[in-house]
């Protein structure tokens, strides 16, 4: 019986035909896209011919610009031109006091929650702000490869915990990519020197951008990349280096008083300083104070001695993230850099000093991430089905719960390779107690007010009981993005409770919805021809796995009954497809997925025996 | 192993997952693995297994597909490694054997412990709160590290004599040394943690 | 005080740590441990004559809600008798209807350690 044809000519994509994808670095400081063409990973140019894209959008009465024009009026315009956006994914509005330099926005009073920035253009939430940047790069992109985007990698800290993972996809959402994957940043940087260099053995990422620093450390052994641990801190940065001469300056000048504009202007004379101490001993700089001019002499031993506790910091952070590896210093084959910050030459020498090697520094240290991740998206893709690449990451910090009122209790601990799905059982404290709090957080410390709250939920409905009889297992599920979701059981009943965690500082899957719709002005259509093509896309993807299953192992592990049935059903599915209801599209797709999914399930487990055939069933009874 | 008791085993981290699983597993870690069943496992074929498994499983394989076969692949490598650490410590390593064997030590609540070795262990860790007050804290560290890895040596071999002879009484012998070992365990891990706040001091 | 500052009061600030000289008559010690965490818990009472609990100390090595709870009974106990105490139970009123929820060890072991502790008292008494 001959197979069905699906695909239409020139319809499904040419099995041979390459996909657009992209690696997009969404840095604090400078933003940067990435492609893989002829086999070359590199950045893409905007058409001026500059690669960093500066992460800064200004909002004005007219629309919004992002980048260097929108830079250039950050001293004029404060508050309607937001910087280092990226400092605030995820975090809850109580988050930014702690954070310096950001104070200069004015935040929307909001019930908790997530922060609102107030501009010309109205309130503001960082997700909306970073999505003005991804789209940027996603215009770039299409510009450079005269066509549509596939889908993107996006790189984010390997520190970033869960809220601040969810925020970047949702900016993504929002700017219309398809994420193929968050990617760690430092594994990003690994994957670009690796297969530059081709290294097997342990290597070292020291990352400091420009508002985040991460260290990780992975073992490369035949195209996988293992990152054994990860650790550092999601708000110390080049930035930080930036306040603390920028302090210096004030001090120098006396200590005045500041206003929104000078502290912005005392921290740009301090990072171009700071830029020129990298080539120079010795730096004057012109600082304009209350009408007048007053020249400062810096030094680098001077500067050396201005960040020296946040240097200190990252070394710590260094041996922390070797020892949780279980390697030695001696063990560390390779040192890589990224992060513009890298190039302050304090910073490398005490990185040489404490790994007793020579970094490495030969990919641009801005650039290294954006070029990882488009070898990554390439593969993602499905462009290479012979890669034998494979990045396996863990989950940067501890996920638990709130025990006994206040305490945190940890459920999956840092460092576990992800995607990881783990339960733990718990009961009630009091007799009688009908419902139970789950709350949710992030951290490493024994308080949950030390930890990061993700989110909340209530379980209702437990038989009343003793207290500490009934039992309640709540179950962490995280995925290959290190997203979590949550759910809980009571034992005795079955009664059920699940959330996908939304962070509490987050934005609800509504909120994007209609975000996404006001970004389509006034086209309803758009929006609704948006979706449809979107359901297309899901249901040709499925189609087309399920061709090519059936014509690779279709045989071997369906009955003729079985093939048939499943022949149907796609051929309903392909008939919905061509029409323009989306919503019978959607539903069309869940109904296949599902009648499919013991074939999938029949698939891997053949796919497992395959990759384990060198290791028969003889050779484990020999053994035992 | 029957393979209800299989199904028994792999049910515990099935229910982990979030509702309407679809993932089908009803071999062991040691199956899943191809490894053989035994406590003195080879660590180097352990993480092989696992390159090998990850590079056919990880939703990174799966990323250009449906979502359908993303979310399964998830399972799947959230299997994997589940077994993989699990098999990986010698203390969790132990405790599984011995579930397969139907006793089950990860989740017990109320167990009778000999007086002495809690004695013991009262001391140990008072040992450890007066590191601070130590004229040579590395010193008193390092002696208590010793302790710790010399019992803990003791104890597995102990377990792994006590298994292999797999009678009921054995058994539970070997029981007793998977409890012993949880206290051993942790204590190692606070010496760890004291020893990081010390440097970092 | 609500709940769980109560609860975090009782985590940074423990009450009634410390140790009482076991040989005594008066007292009973009880020692108990949870493998799962690698928890240690030593919880003493002194009795009067009476057979009223005067005094309790605990020494707990484990997990803030381990050291939360311990010294959570540590107050409860004093003044009661020694049925009383055998017989605890958490029946406080619940402020919140929706509490969070308690690692079952943590729930039994202070409990353990009272009961360990009672016996230990009484065994005393019966030899002499």
């Amino acid at each position: 019986m001959a197979l069905l044809q699906i695909a239409e000519p020139g319809q499904s994509p040419e099995p041979h035909q390459r996909k657009l994808a992209v690696g997009i670095d969404l840095g604090t400081t400078n933003s940067l896209v990435a492609s893989v063409r002829s086999g070359e990973a590199a950045t893409l140019p905007d058409e001026g011919g500059s690669h960093l894209l500066p992460s800064v959008v200004r909002y004005t009465d007219q629309g919004v610009v992002v980048g260097q024009a929108a830079l250039a009026q950050a001293a004029v315009d404060p508050f309607n031109t937001i910087m280092s956006v990226k400092r605030l994914m995820g975090r809850g509005a109580v988050d930014l006091k702690g954070l310096q330099g950001e104070a200069v926005y004015r935040f929307a009073d909001t019930d908790g929650g997530m922060p609102y920035l107030q501009t010309v253009a109205g309130d503001k939430s960082p997700v909306e702000i970073s999505a003005e940047i991804l789209k940027t790069l996603k215009a770039r992109a299409r510009a450079s490869l005269e066509g549509e985007l596939e889908g993107a990698v996006i790189t984010v800290p390997a520190y970033f915990d869960d809220a601040q993972r969810q925020a970047t996809k949702d900016a993504a959402q929002l700017a219309g990519i398809k994420v193929l994957r968050l990617l760690n940043e430092p594994t990003a940087a690994a994957v670009a020197y690796g297969l530059d260099q081709g290294a097997e053995g342990v290597i070292a990422v020291y990352d400091l951008g420009g508002g985040t620093f991460d260290i990780s450390v992975l073992r490369l052994n035949k195209g996988v990349f293992e990152v054994l641990s990860t650790g550092g801190d999601s708000a110390l940065g080049g930035d930080d280096f930036d306040l603390a001469l920028a302090q210096w300056f004030l001090q120098q000048l006396g200590g005045a008083e500041v206003i929104a504009g000078e502290s912005r202007y005392l921290t740009e004379k301090a990072r171009w300083t700071k830029e020129r101490l990298t080539e120079n001993a010795t730096v004057v700089v012109d600082l304009d104070h209350a009408g007048q001019k007053v020249s400062l002499e810096v030094t680098r031993e001077l500067f050396d001695g201005l960040v020296e506790t946040l240097v200190n910091k990252t070394v710590r952070a260094c041996r922390r993230a070797l020892k949780d590896a279980g390697v030695s210093t001696d063990e560390v084959l390779e040192v890589v850099m990224v992060g513009g910050s890298t190039r302050m030459p304090v910073i490398r020498a005490r990185v040489e000093q404490f790994f007793e090697r020579q970094p490495h520094i030969d990919i641009d240290p801005d650039r290294v991430v954006a070029v990882g991740a488009a070898i990554q998206a390439d593969v993602l893709a499905g462009n290479k089905p012979d890669s034998e690449m494979l990045l396996l990451d863990v989950l940067p910090l501890s996920l638990g719960l709130e025990t006994m009122g206040g305490l945190a209790e940890k459920v999956i601990h840092r460092n576990t390779s992800i995607p990881v799905a783990r339960a733990q059982e718990f009961t009630t404290y009091q007799d009688g107690q009908t419902a139970m709090m789950v709350h949710v957080v992030q951290g490493e410390r024994e308080l949950v007010d030390d930890c990061r709250s993700l989110a909340q939920f209530v379980l209702r409905g437990i038989p009343p009981m003793a207290a500490g009889a009934a039992k309640i297992r709540v179950a962490f599920q995280v995925d290959a993005d290190g997203l979590l979701s949550v759910s809980a059981k009571e034992l005795s009943t079955g009664i059920e409770s699940e959330i996908q965690v939304k962070p509490s500082y987050g934005l609800a899957d509504n909120e994007i919805a209609e975000m996404l719709k006001a970004s389509y002005s006034c086209a309803e259509g758009d929006m609704a021809a948006r979706n449809l093509r979107e359901q297309q896309v899901e249901a040709d993807r499925l189609l087309h796995s399920l061709e090519q299953a059936i014509s690779a192992d279709g045989k071997q592990l369906l009955s003729e009954g079985e093939l048939i049935h499943l022949q149907e059903q796609m051929v309903i599915l392909f008939s919905l497809r061509n029409g323009t209801d989306s919503a019978l599209i959607e539903q069309g797709v869940k109904v296949l997925a599902q009648v499919s999914d013991f074939f999938a399930a029949r698939r891997m487990d053949l796919s497992i025996k395959n990759a384990l055939k060198g290791h028969s069933i003889d050779e484990i009874e020999g053994n035992s | 192993m029957s393979a209800d008791a299989a199904k028994a085993l792999t049910f515990e981290f099935l229910s982990s997952l979030s509702a309407g699983y679809m993932m089908d597993i009803t071999q062991n870690y040691f199956e899943f693995l191809a490894l053989p069943v035994t406590y003195q496992l080879d660590l180097q074929s352990l993480s092989e297994r696992n390159r090998e498994l990850q590079k056919t499983l990880h939703p990174d394989r799966f990323a250009h597909l449906s979502d359908r076969e993303r979310r399964l692949s998830v399972q799947y490598t959230a299997y994997l490694n589940e077994a993989v650490s699990t098999l990986k410590s010698p203390l969790t390593r132990a405790q599984y054997l011995l579930k397969m064997e139907g006793i089950d030590t990860f989740s017990e609540t109320q167990v009778q412990l000999e007086p002495m070795f809690l004695m013991q262990q009262m001391e140990l860790r008072e040992g450890l709160e007066s590191v601070r007050e130590a004229s040579d804290p590395d010193a008193v560290l390092l002696a208590l590290q010793a302790t710790v890895d010399g019992e803990m040596k003791a104890l597995r071999s102990q377990f792994d004599g006590f298994y292999q002879q797999s009678t009921p009484t054995s058994l539970d012998a070997a029981a007793v040394c998977v409890r012993k070992m949880q206290f051993i365990d942790k204590l190692g891990r606070e010496i760890e943690a004291l020893e990081d706040q010390l440097f970092d001091e | 005080m609500a709940y769980s500052e109560q609860v975090i009061d009782h985590y940074e600030n423990p009450r009634n740590v410390g140790k009482m000289n076991d040989s005594d008559d008066n007292v009973g010690t009880g020692m108990v441990g949870a493998p799962a965490c690698g928890d240690v818990m030593r919880l003493q009472i002194k009795v009067s004559d009476e057979g009223i609990i005067e005094d309790a100390k605990f020494k707990t090595y484990g997990c803030g809600s381990a050291i939360a709870s311990s010294s959570l009974v540590t107050e409860w106990v004093k003044g009661m008798s020694l049925d009383e105490a055998q017989e605890l139970k958490n029946t406080t009123i619940a402020e919140e209807l929706a509490l969070p929820p308690v690692k079952i060890h943590c729930s039994v072991l202070a409990e353990d350690a009272i009961k360990a502790a009672v016996a230990d008292y009484k065994d005393k008494r019966a030899k002499k």
